[in-house]
């Protein structure tokens, strides 16, 4: 389970977490709301996020492939869109207001995409707890960020234990009926909630044990330096571009 | 059927087998059975279009692009009027061991909606959560929970978009847990016991998936992005499919819950029966139905109508004779935006009454609190 892809370090992978939170959120905004992007809006955004992305040091192919997971559920909230020019529900006229909509389809995945990798980007240069740092120095409540950075923590442990009792279903009861098996899942469910409120008690008295406050510390420490003002400023015009051109 | 059935006795294959095998349908439901837990999001790239093109048709989570300004807007200002009233909620009201407690269990119910169950057609749903978090935490901080999830999923796995989070958060982790709170507790109050409690649950849990899916349905209609109809009938129809293995995995783990520790769920009913997640409910109700206030109908109103157009009054000898208003019209002047410009006034205008709503019942309380009234002093 991956939450980040920083693997290097890099030039814009030290800017400030704040910097680079605020510039991606800021980006898809502008994005959105000059939907539907141009051509030329399209891969100039595109173009932006890739010279990012170089500059950070990001394998490309896996950014690729993690932006297309927006693909299916845009493609399927998209298809609605052609359906409300349908005039007659006949497979012709079904085929009629597809023909015609196709280009609404387009924009509206062409704007979830271009969102998605503008995220996938900002996490592929920039380490979770930067951006946990970041949230929290952007007066995000602190237990909402201690919230967030205890899925991550805990998500491995649970996820583990998820798939031991799959495994553990498989291998004792092979035959099993699917109305069953739904069953037996929220048995398996159960069990995790009753563990994961004891596990959370020791958790925390293990915590204070060791010097816990309520805030999580981070090793990242903030600036806010030419090198932040100038990626927002660059930014800035970006989105002044694409709301000007 | 049968395929799966063999495909379950046998040894669990490697990675490799397993992108063999999941060339045939019968494999599909194998995959979702120990597969997708391990591959969910760390090799998404590998999986995504084999496994989870299913799960994105008729799925939850808006992505960026589907909704209009004014909507997504509406969403957020709702949802973030909730999570502020939450954590404040939390902070004061649970103490920083049970806030521990909530942040596991955050991290659990994101690892549980890895659980998928066959629904039709080759169509998969997986376990949201929302309902059973306000059963065993309450409902704010089951929407904070929520909150958090949906926060992780769309910024670092694309599950989502972030101009839309405000209305996923609505939808996922206000009404959902509301909604199935709310139900649970009536229908608690109707009939409690061991066994009602588990079929009560159920039937929360299935109301606590269908309501927001309608609610994403009108909110694509609210949009212009999806016929009104349409939507409901498709986001609506799968989702009371979804519900039931919703429902059955939510009683499976009441049950569970109840046999194993039942003060898990006794505290809640106990310390989160006040009415103010009902005053909550009602605010955001009224603050989205401020905020679309865009839908209205540009016709004039009934009285507009007999006075300029019926009675022949022309428009300008009535304006400029009362006190002209701040924001004629509903529309909030300096914003280019009409849309935004509307929405916001339909938000302040909400605010304003329900603030004035307060100080006059503050005020009548006062009177009322006092130990003689005036009439009885005369």
């Amino acid at each position: 389970m991956e939450f980040s892809t920083k693997e290097f370090d890099s030039p814009i992978g030290d800017i400030d977490g704040r910097a680079k939170v605020i510039a991606a959120v800021a980006l898809v905004v502008s994005i959105v709301m000059n939907a539907p992007l141009k051509p030329i809006e399209f891969f100039g955004v595109a173009l932006v996020l890739l010279a990012v992305a170089l500059m950070g040091r990001v394998r490309l192919g896996r950014l690729f492939a993690r932006s297309l997971v927006v693909i299916p559920f845009a493609g399927a909230m998209a298809l609605f869109a052609p359906l409300k020019l349908v005039e007659s529900w006949t497979f012709s006229g079904v085929q009629t207001a597809l023909s015609q909509g196709w280009p609404l389809m387009v924009d509206m995945i062409s704007v979830a995409w271009l969102s998605v990798l503008c995220m996938m980007t900002l996490v592929s240069i920039s380490s979770s707890s930067e951006i946990y740092a970041a949230m929290g120095r952007l007066h995000v409540p602190s237990v909402f960020v201690m919230l967030i950075s205890f899925i991550e923590r805990y998500l491995e442990l649970f996820r583990d234990q998820i798939v031991t009792m799959q495994r553990a279903i498989v291998a004792r009861a092979p035959r099993m009926s699917r109305r069953h098996m739904v069953g037996v899942y929220g048995g398996l469910a159960g069990n995790l909630i009753v563990r994961a409120s004891e596990k959370g008690e020791r958790v925390f008295a293990a915590m204070e044990a060791r010097g816990y406050t309520g805030t999580m510390p981070t090793l990242v420490p903030p600036k806010f330096g030419a090198s932040e003002i100038l990626l927002l400023g660059t930014t800035l015009l970006a989105i002044s571009a694409m709301a000007l051109y | 059927m049968r395929t799966s059935f063999r495909m379950f006795s046998r040894q669990i294959p490697s990675y490799e087998e397993f992108s063999i095998l999941r060339k045939n349908k019968s494999s599909h439901t194998y995959s979702r059975m120990v597969f997708f837990a391990e591959h969910r999001y760390g090799n998404r790239n590998i999986v995504v279009c084999e496994i989870d093109w299913v799960k994105g048709i008729f799925g939850m989570h808006i992505p960026d692009g589907m909704l209009s300004t004014g909507t997504w807007v509406t969403c957020w200002f709702g949802a973030g009027g909730v999570f502020a009233y939450a954590c404040s909620w939390v902070r004061t009201h649970l103490d920083r061991s049970k806030i521990v407690v909530m942040a596991v269990l955050a991290a659990m119910v994101f690892a549980l909606q890895m659980l998928n169950f066959p629904v039709a057609g080759g169509t998969s749903g997986h376990f949201g959560g929302g309902v059973l978090a306000a059963l065993v935490l309450g409902p704010l901080p089951a929407s904070l929970v929520m909150s958090a999830v949906l926060v992780v999923q769309a910024v670092f796995f694309g599950d989502g978009g972030i101009t839309t989070l405000g209305a996923n958060i609505l939808n996922m982790g206000v009404i959902a847990p509301f909604v199935g709170w709310a139900i649970n507790r009536l229908l608690c109050k109707i009939h409690d016991s061991k066994k009602t409690r588990i079929v009560w649950a159920a039937v929360a849990a299935w109301f606590g998936v269908f309501v927001p899916a309608c609610a994403v349905a009108v909110e694509l209609w609210a949009s212009g992005s999806a016929n009104f109809l349409t939507a409901l009938y498709a986001m609506g129809f799968w989702h009371a499919i979804i519900g039931i293995g919703e429902a059955v995995i939510t009683a499976g783990v009441i049950t569970f819950i109840l046999n194993a520790k039942p003060d898990l769920l006794d505290d809640v009913v106990q310390s989160k029966g006040s009415n103010r997640g009902v005053t909550i409910v009602l605010g955001i109700i009224t603050l989205l139905a401020a905020g679309l206030s865009f839908l209205a109908s540009s016709a004039p109103d009934g009285l507009e109508f007999v006075y300029f157009e019926e009675l022949g009054f022309a428009q300008d000898s009535v304006v400029g004779t009362f006190l002209s208003a701040p924001w004629q019209d509903y529309v909030i002047g300096g914003i280019g935006n009409e849309t935004l410009a509307g929405v916001l006034a339909g938000i302040v205008g909400a605010i304003l009454v329900a603030a004035l709503g307060y100080v006059l019942v503050r005020f009548l309380k006062a009177g009322a609190n006092e130990p003689f009234s005036k009439k009885s002093m005369k």
